[in-house]
């Protein structure tokens, strides 16, 4: 058992994988929300403090849905400004 | 002990007052943010002798909201906090046919200080152990209608025998035994080695507890992304526990692959030190993602949780939908058994439908 966690480690940590954060579907999910928009979240910024990347999408899928949220919001958009 | 808690404590104190003066130095460029969800279903539960419907919040992943803040603290750290609480009314791992309605109760979750930059990061205060959720990991997709932690839904109903309550509950045989869970504690996780992460942790609840665990996440190219987590805990028991009782020991881990194409597995295993025995855990989910849809099925199994020669099952299908980025829509069909020597207990079924969104 440990001797193939071992091999395994070694196995990821020696080729070409690419890290990705791994996010739990169990927390807050880091997409857009209901109220907060595209940040997903109430931004309060003080100073000099710039847009993070914490704020985007972290992986695929996040990033598929946001961009499915985003091209659903200018649809809706540019419908209601066609009326 | 005593000694390394006296020491901790200096240089936590230490590094915390180096930390305000920073921080104190650098107050501008702050960030703060207020997010969370809201996570309620309908489950129908029935237990071979009573049947009834419950309206709940889905204990896979609580009502909640956080706020969180950051900022900079000079030579490319960031200090921050984060303040995470739940408030959940019927959570759907504590009702029973008794108590169908537990009022809303806010809860603590996370209340923690942190420093991260190129050494890694160091949090105290309250927050996720080390191991915490290193026998959770799961790409499936469906996490929010089941996962290893079934005892989340449904956990406080007991097994009937003879059409009679008895005192044995689902969670109380077939934990994940997901170590300990979240604490007060001093944190430390170290940066990103080619994606694997190594966290060390020491707090307490009643007694001392220290956390190791090493984490990994990436992507394996066109086999797809890879996850998982070793963890191990120790809750040192007090000297006045009752002779015959051990430290609270669980070594474990779990690992979640996601194919290119959409299909999964996932596998967990915890083993747990018990007076006596060794409490074990087990767990294997198959699933499918394919556009805004999830599905899987998975079958766990705990051995020598309640009581020596006990083995509990469940076997479930869940479902989650994404219609929109901000609202998943989930079910979940899935059935607990028990089996004991010398006694006959009947299974019990779950259905439960319902939505998170987050606002």
């Amino acid at each position: 058992m440990r001797a193939a966690l071992l091999m395994i480690c070694s196995v990821l940590a020696g080729c070409a994988a690419e890290p990705v954060p791994y996010h739990s579907q169990n927390e807050i999910s880091r997409g857009p929300g209901l109220l907060t928009g595209a940040e997903g979240a109430f931004v309060f910024r003080t100073g000099d403090a710039a847009p993070r990347e914490s704020a985007a999408p972290r992986n695929a899928e996040e990033e598929r849905e946001y961009q499915e949220w985003r091209d659903s919001k200018r649809r809706q958009e540019s419908e209601s400004s066609a009326k | 002990m005593p000694k390394q808690k006296g020491a901790l404590t200096a240089t936590v104190a230490a590094a915390l007052l180096g930390l305000g003066g920073t921080v104190q130095a650098q107050a501008q460029g702050i960030e703060v943010r207020l997010s969370g969800q809201v996570n309620r279903a309908l489950m129908h539960v029935d237990d071979g002798a009573e049947r009834d419907s419950f309206n709940v919040d889905n204990s896979n992943s609580s009502t909640r909201f956080r706020f969180n803040a950051d900022g900079p603290a000079g030579a490319g750290r960031r200090a921050g906090i984060l303040f995470e609480v739940q408030f959940q009314s019927n959570p759907s791992g504590a009702v029973t046919f008794a108590d169908r309605s537990i009022d809303g109760q806010l809860t603590e979750r996370h209340m923690d200080v942190f420093l991260t930059g190129g050494f890694g990061t160091v949090r105290l205060g309250q927050g996720d152990g080390a191991a915490n959720g290193a026998s959770e990991v799961d790409l499936s997709g469906t996490s929010l209608a089941h996962y290893s932690a079934s005892p989340d839904i449904g956990g406080a109903f007991r097994y009937r025998t003879g059409g009679a309550l008895s005192g044995t509950s689902i969670g109380d045989s077939i934990s994940n035994q997901d170590f300990a869970s979240r604490y007060d504690r001093l944190l430390y996780q170290t940066p990103s080695f080619n994606g694997f992460i190594g966290e060390v942790s020491w707090g307490h609840k009643e007694d001392d507890i220290v956390e190791l665990a090493l984490r990994y996440s990436g992507k394996i190219g066109a086999l797809g992304t890879l996850a998982g987590a070793v963890g191990y805990s120790n809750i040192f028991l007090s000297e006045d526990a009752p002779v015959g009782t051990t430290d609270d020991k669980v070594i474990g881990g779990s690992i979640s692959w996601l194919h290119p194409s959409g299909f999964n597995l996932t596998f967990a295993h915890t083993a747990r030190d018990l007076p006596g025995r060794d409490g074990k855990f087990d767990y294997l989910k198959a699933g499918y993602k394919f556009g805004r849809h999830a599905v899987s099925i998975d079958y766990g199994q705990g051995q020598d949780q309640a009581a020596s020669g006990d083995e509990a099952k469940v076997y479930g299908i869940g479902y989650v939908y994404t219609p929109i980025a901000w609202a998943e829509i989930f079910a979940l069909l899935k059935q607990h058994s028990l089996d004991r020597s010398g006694a006959s207990f009947d299974d019990i079924q779950f259905f439960m439908v319902g939505s998170r969104i987050k606002f």
